[in-house]
């Protein structure tokens, strides 16, 4: 395996507030063919589950106000647990959802754990040819 | 041959109908396909952090089911909100850093009116609708289409008002269905 990955040539052009209506763009219904995913996450950290602004309205003084969390929900720091298991929603295929125990949500990248799982599932279970 | 790993970065600003619009679709599936041209026809996984996740499952629910079966053979999400999060609200209101060494206030002026801000607001179908998520001395904002769409107009976000209906709902993907997020069937 390459360490280095070939990336795609991505530019980043303004945004256009003229976006085509909703009834121009795809809506697509459909399945998916049993497809396994495999659905990682990490837990147990405070989260931030309800946020004040102590101010009157959004546009008081030169900058935007900081807001203080009045509530946290388990979760992986960023988004919370009920979020982050929402994949089991996915319809149509076949997901496994792992809980990486205790880890955040950028860090889990760097977990050891997260890394032996992937690995165990490129080379262990998904080594087929289909055409 | 013997080249495996593949990259993808997509535009973060954009929900899933933008990256289609851009062009990063129509590239994703040329690189899958030509992965799988290099590699003897086996399969691609897909893997996807946060955001990433759902730019991956939203790439597939695009998809016809016998090119997935010819090309995919697995997705992998680490962090994914699929049920959104109240963060991206605090996006849409004062930046959040979500996690990456950046300057917040210097990040609010991308967050503030990007379609993936409402993207990744919270499931209405996950949240309990008389709680409010965000709160002023005098207003409150409840996980509710009424209480984004005050929140974004109370902000003056008028671009995120106009986007916020169609995002929630694309490609058979209802991020607000009752009991959370449905997917298509």
């Amino acid at each position: 395996m390459r360490f280095l990955p070939t990336c795609l040539a991505h530019t980043y052009p303004a945004l256009s507030p003229a976006d085509p209506p909703a009834n121009q763009l795809p809506q697509i219904k459909r399945s998916f063919p049993n497809l396994r995913h495999v659905c990682f996450h990490g837990n147990k950290r405070n989260t931030p589950g309800q946020l004040t602004y102590p101010v009157d309205n959004f546009y008081e003084g030169d900058s935007p106000p900081s807001p203080l969390v009045t509530s946290y929900v388990d979760g992986d720091g960023i988004v919370d647990i009920k979020s982050l298991k929402a994949c089991e929603n996915v319809q149509g295929m076949n997901t496994e959802v792992i809980a990486i125990e205790g880890e955040e949500h950028v860090q889990i990248l760097h977990s050891e754990e997260l890394a032996r799982q992937v690995l165990a599932f490129l080379v262990g279970d998904h080594d087929r040819q289909t055409h | 041959m013997n080249e495996t790993l593949f990259g993808a970065p997509y535009d973060f600003r954009l929900a899933g109908d933008g990256l289609v619009q851009d062009g990063f679709e129509a590239n994703l599936t040329a690189l899958i396909e030509g992965a799988v041209a290099k590699n003897g026809n086996r399969t691609v996984t897909l893997i996807g952090h946060s955001m990433g996740g759902m730019v991956a499952t939203y790439f597939l629910a695009g998809k016809p089911a016998d090119w997935i079966e010819r090309h995919v053979g697995g997705l992998m999400t680490i962090s994914s909100p699929y049920g959104g999060s109240p963060l991206a609200l605090q996006g849409s209101i004062s930046g959040a850093s979500i996690g990456l060494p950046i300057m917040v206030h210097a990040f609010l002026g991308i967050q503030d009116n990007s379609p993936s801000g409402p993207w990744l607001y919270p499931s209405q179908g996950l949240w309990n609708a008389s709680v409010p998520m965000v709160r002023t001395r005098n207003k409150s904002y409840p996980p509710t289409a009424k209480g984004f769409a005050d929140l974004l107009q109370d902000l003056g976000r008028r671009e995120q008002s106009i986007i916020l209906p169609r995002v929630r709902n694309m490609r058979g993907i209802d991020f607000d269905a009752e009991g959370g997020p449905s997917y298509p069937r």
